[in-house]
């Protein structure tokens, strides 16, 4: 098993998706096809982990290593979030979001594999690689999916329906999504000490990193300061993803971080 | 010539006899903040901090702790303390720290080619800055008081906050106050050399190591080599998109651009000998491999061997026509280790692997597994290693601990009401 069959899997999910997503919104038709969806969107999901976990088997290694293999844990992961937090809070419109977005990425991948073989050098071969990079890709797909809940209230309040539950539920989603993000960056501090020796050194990656998580903090004490400011929040967290998109990508391009390894094979 | 506004004036000092401070008055401060360290980079030169060292950083943090509980037990109720240990205030701090992040994230830092002006306001050192010390002093003090203000009297519903707020100012405190203490020393080692207990530090001085180590052998271990094309008249790689060049082994069959490639043989060490490729165990020997290339849909055949080279070899590599050439990649690294003799005091001494991710605790060092002699590749016979020493360790790491559980603790409550 390998990328020759993804775009077989990468259709068949993203198929199951859609129909799940249809399904659920015709729930009203027929109570039926609130379960049928359900199962289909969990088949989905279902499939991409086995594509996921014969990956790894076959590379013989954790699929993390180029940014094609981070994308589709992004895929994966949007979706289980989408289908917990739409059972969490039954709104329907955020599954379908994580799985419009989830079919994005691995379009892209379909368009774009980047899915050159890449041998794991000595530093990346430690037991912190695992949970280092799935705290990572768990937290970012929370935090898009916070910063899309952002999108729909900004939405809202520009055509003066405003409504504050859009931003419970964002709060929620950047609570655990932070959290996450302060134990991939603990997690990587870790590792970096039993591998260069400190913990912390300043490299340009770990810097976003932690502009990342301190554009994150602001906007939650800026939540607990002025809780009523709706629009002004919405707008902060929409730029929050944004340095958190140049964390992820952009530091490719930054010249000074050619060095980095945290610089994904293209 | 212009009027001053005194009104102007009167109206920003009257802005900061307002009680309580808020939002604005955090800016202003932080702005006065950042500015008077960038006043204090210009006089000095730009030279920037030196880290403090033992034992003034112990005196120092004894001293801030003391004034911390100091402040916090008698002027609790004072409106500075208040505003300090406050959101507005704890919110515009963040967003300087922030700030200077920022500009540490687009300035390349540590440069010795910087622009003058970053290189004056202390932008090309941002770690070691007046304005960064300055803004992250104000950062810990609120932080300290607002411990301290959900601490006592001790709530159970406050032990979230206390975790992820006393973890964070732990790292801090301890992380900002120790960086003068860390050595990190360079150990130099040649397979079958002498005993070693000199390091080298990073500005060049020798220092004496508690112990000694021997070199008994250094080993690396590689991946395959992988078949590459490469343009004839570029010599660039030529990889056909959403493809992988094939690690080899013997009998691996492959298309690459329309040809079909055969590997049928395959060597691990070879060496060029009268131009011939022959088995060898000699320093500077490669793998290499025999191919058959048939171009599709005729009777175009190629074959022979071809290697990857290494310092002292060249590369044997098949030219299959004006367009292509086919050649063996350099094998990648897997793993590099060194086999140690450690000796303490006058004992016998214990044989020990070192390898990368598997740092050797001894003597209250930290050993690592840094490099070795990238030119030589696998026949390198020098080992480089990493004596890591950092006395404050332990108090960053209960932050980090700390404020582990409190990632926990809020992943799994999330946000209330």
């Amino acid at each position: 098993m390998n990328w020759a069959i993804f775009p077989l899997f990468a259709t068949l999910s993203a198929i199951l998706w859609i129909t799940g997503a249809i399904l659920i919104y015709l729930e009203n038709k027929n109570p039926r096809f609130f379960k049928y969806g359900n199962l289909v969107i969990v088949a989905g999901s279902g499939l991409m982990g086995i594509f996921l976990l014969t990956l790894w088997i076959t590379l013989g290694r954790p699929p993390f290593r180029t940014l094609g293999e981070t994308r589709l844990w992004y895929s994966f992961f949007l979706v289980v979030i989408g289908f917990f937090t739409f059972h969490r809070w039954n709104n329907k419109w955020f599954l379908a979001y994580c799985v419009g977005l989830a079919i994005l990425f691995l379009g892209i991948n379909l368009l774009h594999p980047e899915t050159y073989e890449k041998e794991l050098i000595p530093a990346l071969q430690s037991p912190w690689f695992v949970p280092h990079v799935i705290v990572y890709i768990l937290s970012y797909a929370l935090l898009a999916a916070s910063s899309l809940v952002a999108v729909k209230g900004l939405y809202q309040v520009y055509t003066d329906r405003a409504k504050t539950d859009n931003l419970i539920l964002a709060d929620n989603l950047v609570y655990k999504g932070f959290s996450l993000l302060t134990l991939g960056l603990i997690f990587g501090a870790l590792w970096a000490k039993e591998v260069w020796g400190h913990y912390w050194t300043w490299d340009p990656k770990e810097t976003w990193a932690l502009l990342t998580w301190l554009i994150y903090l602001i906007y939650i004490h800026l939540r607990q300061n002025q809780p009523q400011r709706i629009k002004f929040h919405l707008w902060m967290l929409g730029l929050a993803f944004v340095i958190l998109l140049i964390c992820w990508f952009g530091i490719n391009y930054l010249p000074s971080a050619q060095n980095s390894v945290h610089v994904y094979a293209q | 010539m212009q009027i001053p506004n005194f009104s102007e004036l009167r109206g920003t000092l009257s802005l900061f006899r307002e009680r309580p401070w808020k939002f604005k008055h955090g800016f202003i401060a932080g702005f006065l903040l950042f500015l008077s360290g960038v006043l204090l980079e210009i006089i000095t030169g730009g030279k920037g901090l030196k880290p403090i060292t033992m034992p003034v950083n112990i005196y120092l943090a004894v001293v801030f702790v003391f004034l911390l509980f100091y402040l916090y037990f008698s002027f609790r109720t004072h409106w500075l303390v208040k505003w300090l240990s406050g959101t507005p205030a704890a919110l515009t701090s963040i967003i300087f720290l922030a700030m200077l992040v920022l500009l540490m994230g687009f300035i390349p830092q540590e440069q010795s080619n910087s622009p003058a002006i970053f290189r004056l306001t202390g932008l090309s050192h941002v770690k070691l800055s007046w304005p960064f010390l300055f803004i992250e002093i104000w950062v810990i003090i609120g932080l300290g008081l607002v411990i301290l203000r959900r601490s006592i009297p001790y709530k159970r519903k406050n032990l979230g906050f206390i975790l992820n707020h006393l973890g964070l100012w732990l790292i801090l405190v301890a992380a900002g106050l120790g960086a003068g203490d860390i050595s990190r020393l360079a150990i130099n080692l040649i397979e079958d050399g002498a005993e070693n207990n000199i390091a080298v530090s990073e500005k060049g001085e020798m220092v004496k190591l508690p112990f000694s180590l021997k070199l008994i052998d250094f080993k690396i271990d590689e991946y395959q080599p992988r078949l590459a094309f490469v343009d004839a008249k570029t010599g660039a790689y030529l990889l056909e998109k959403g493809k992988t060049f094939p690690m080899v082994q013997k009998g691996l069959k492959t298309t690459i651009w329309n040809w079909n490639i055969t590997v049928e043989d395959y060597s691990p060490q070879v060496m060029l000998i009268d131009s011939v490729l022959q088995n060898s165990t000699l320093p500077g020997s490669c793998p290499a491999v025999k191919i058959k290339a048939v171009k599709t849909g005729t009777k175009d055949t190629i074959s022979g061997w071809i290697s990857s080279g290494s310092f002292n070899q060249k590369i044997v590599f098949l030219r299959l026509n004006e367009e292509y050439i086919l050649m063996l990649t350099p094998p990648e690294v897997r793993k590099f280790s060194s086999k140690l003799l450690v000796k303490k005091d006058n004992s016998r001494g214990d044989t020990v692997m070192l390898e990368v991710n598997k740092p050797l605790k001894i003597s209250g060092w930290k050993i690592y597994q840094a490099g070795y002699d990238q030119s030589k590749g696998k026949w390198s016979s020098l080992s480089v290693l990493e004596a890591v020493r950092d006395p404050w360790l332990p108090v960053v790491y209960l932050g980090i601990y700390l404020l582990m559980t409190g990632a926990v603790y809020m992943f799994w409550i999330g946000r209330k009401n």
